[in-house]
Order: C-alpha cells, then structure tokens, then sequence
C-alpha cells in the first residue's frame, strides 16, 4: 500500500516551485498539469467516500461513481479557468490537455507503484488505455467548453450536454474494462481508436478552415 | 433472456446506429453551411444518445440486467435534452404564444411526477424533468414549423414510452426511433433563420 497523499506531495511540491519561475504560456501549461494531478487525488478521496457509503460492489463504483466524481472535478477547473480569466481558444485547449495529462500520469503512479510495475499487459492498459481515455474526455470538455462559450446564452446547457457524453464515454470505458475477456481488449482499444477519430476529424476541420482563409488557393 | 427482452435490445441496438448513423450525417450535410452551432448540439444530442444505448446495452449484454442505480445512460439520455435545448436556443425566433409551451410543460411535470409516484426514485425523475422541461417550453414557442412538430411527437413518445412496459414499451421505443429521424430530416427548415441568427452573434 502507498500513501497517495505523499506520493502527490513527492510529485506536486517541484511543479508547484517551478510555477513559480515560470511565466506567460508555459505557467498554464504547468499550472494545469498541477491541477489534474490535484483532480485526480481528490476524486479518488471522494471515490473512497461515496463507495464506503454507499456499499458499493469495487465494480459498481467503478462503473456508476468514478465517472461522474472525475469528470465533474475537471469540468469545475476547467469552468473556472474559462469564467475567471476568459481564456482564448489555444489556451483553454491547451489547459484541458494538461489537466487530462495530469489527472492520467497520477493516476498511473497510483495503479502502478503498489503492484511493482512487472506486469506488462497492466503498463499498457495503463498508458495506452486509461491514460488516453482522460486525454479524451479532457479534450472533449476543453473543445465543447470552446465551442459553446460564443454563445453565452446557451452555454450553460451547452456545457451540461458535453458533460453527460463524457461521463457516458468514461462509463462506457469503465463497464468494458471491468467485464474481462474479448470485453476488455476492446475496452484496450476504444480510446486509442477515439483519439486517432478526433486527431483526424480536427486535423481535417483545421486544414479546411486554413484552405478559407483570404489569400489562400 | 425472455423474447420481450431480446426485442427491446434489438430495438436499443437500432436506436444506437440510427443515432450514430443520423449524427454523422448531420455534421456531412451541414457542415458547410457556415457558422451553424445547431447543427452542431443536435449532432451532439444523436451522439449522446447513441453513447447511452451503446451504455445500456453492453450493460446489457454483459451483466445480464439492466443497471440497477442511476447510470451513465440515464446520463446520456438526460445530457442528449441539454443538446437539443441548446439547438433551439440557438435557433431562436420562436413565434408561438405562452399555451402551447405551457400545455407542454405541463404535461412533461406531470408524467415525471407520477413516475415518481409510482416507482419512487424522486431525485432520478426531477434530474430528468429538470432537462425535460426547458426543452418541452422552447418546443412549445416553435409550433407549429415542422421542426418543433417532430421534436413534439418526438417528446410526447418519450413520456409515453416512460409510462408504459411489455409490447407496447417496444412498439413506442420504436416509434421514438422514427421520430428522431423526422426531427433530422426536419431539421432543414431551420437552417437559414439559423445562419441568419449566427450572422448576429
């Protein structure tokens, strides 16, 4: 057993120092990597709380309560990255990544360093499965947050709508791994697949966006 | 599994894909009407839903049950009412008088009510009334335009379809299948006064 609390005082005390000495784009790069890490400790405290509470089978909780306590912490640090500062575009993108970032690099060590790190089917799952799937759901947030903040009027309900197609993602994500066999390998590979999905799908709108831009052929 | 079961992951497996399929079409066939944010919830609000029948039927499907909590599919299905309520704020311009909305409001309150009467789970059907009610009012102010008549339909089956079971829960799931695919075909009309709305943003 590890003390998660002092695993994240090891890891969060130079990035905190750091953001010190750092300035302009780099700070909320760092910033927001702190942040997902301080995310991911806290909902895995309120996790703790909620699945003692409610007497939860390790799996239920898994499935009904991890999704909603983590993504409701990122889209609050997001919502107050956007409605304090109004951040542009590039940087509220950037910030999402990096909460995701962090959440998902904390979250490994936690899984990772109680079971000594050997077995390499639970280093990819880790990395290349859950690590992607919070990138996902981070990104998603910072792209529908982006999107609906033109329209203020909307925005809230907006905002709620991305929350839920997240937490249904996580959800979905969660049941797969839980269940095992042939589940479970697809499960492995559903974020990869969403990421290389929305990789190409903005890569796309970007280059068609660039192609309408006066000046260009 | 008995046969009324088996029907109803059927017609929750073809829900999905004509979710996943309609939504994709959406953001293909307007995408290049410039600046139209609509298309864009509405696109969302297929794709939540899609993920929640997705949801509940690996749920399904692995576990042998329905979930027995509030699950991620009731939030899907919930979160796929913000989308659309967004859609129509954004569309905007609605004409109709306070009745029609109010008749609709109404009747969207009661049927959660009794729900909550009948089966218990008062927070569950107050979560769904919260995101059902703004949208049975913004539905209301666009009667009678083609649009807002197939997002009716589409609403007054959904309450239906909480308030019945066996061959019939079936028969209307289906129904709100098809609906949807009228408020996608329907979706059309809204397009100009939709650019027009966006070009003032």
């Amino acid at each position: 057993m590890i003390n998660i609390e002092s695993l994240y005082f090891c890891m969060a005390a130079p990035i905190f120092i750091a953001l010190l000495f750092m300035r302009g784009k780099s700070k909320i790069i760092c910033a927001f990597l702190l942040a997902g890490m301080t995310i991911c400790l806290l909902s895995a405290s309120i996790n703790s709380f909620i699945f003692v509470l409610t007497g939860m089978s390790a799996d239920d909780a898994a499935i009904f309560i991890a999704p909603v306590t983590e993504e409701s912490m990122k889209l609050l640090s997001l919502l107050f990255f956007f409605l304090l500062l109004d951040p542009d575009r590039g940087d509220l993108l950037s910030a999402s990544v990096m909460t995701g970032v962090g959440f998902a690099c904390f979250e490994n060590c936690i899984y990772l360093l109680p079971s000594g790190a050997e077995d390499t089917s639970f280093i990819l799952l880790r990395g290349l499965a859950a690590g992607v799937m919070h990138i996902i759901c981070a990104v998603t947030m910072g792209l529908g947050i982006a999107m609906v903040r033109k329209f203020r009027k909307m925005a809230a309900v907006g905002i709620l709508g991305v929350f839920s197609l997240i937490v249904t993602y996580h959800a979905t994500y969660n049941l797969l791994i839980s269940a095992g066999g042939q589940a479970r390998i697809i499960g492995c590979m559903l974020p990869v697949f969403t990421a290389s999905v929305m990789y190409l799908s903005i890569h796309i709108h970007e280059k068609k966006e660039q192609k309408k831009l006066p000046g260009r052929s | 599994m008995t046969d009324a079961a088996t029907w109803e992951n059927l017609i929750s497996l073809l829900q999905m894909l004509t979710m996943a399929a309609a939504g994709f079409w959406l953001l293909y066939r307007y995408m290049a009407a410039a600046a139209v944010p609509a298309v864009y919830f509405l696109a969302g609000s297929f794709f939540c839903s899609a993920s929640a029948d997705l949801f509940f039927l690996l749920y399904n499907f692995l576990r042998g049950d329905a979930p027995q909590y509030f699950s991620a599919a009731d939030i899907g299905w919930i979160g796929s009412y913000f989308f659309l309520t967004a859609a129509l704020l954004t569309i905007g311009q609605q004409r109709a008088g306070i009745w029609p909305s109010a008749a609709l409001t109404a009747v969207t309150v009661a049927v959660n009510l009794l729900l909550s009467y009948l089966y218990g789970h008062f927070f569950t059907n107050m979560l769904w009334a919260a995101a059902m009610v703004p949208f049975a009012w913004l539905v209301g102010k666009g009667l009678p335009r083609p649009f807002y008549l197939s997002l009716c339909c589409f609403l007054l089956l959904e309450l239906d379809l909480f308030l019945s079971w066996g061959t019939v829960y079936i028969i209307l799931d289906a129904s709100v299948t098809v609906s949807l695919l009228f408020v996608c075909y329907a979706f059309r009309y809204e397009i100009p006064e939709t650019s027009a709305v966006s070009d003032g943003e």
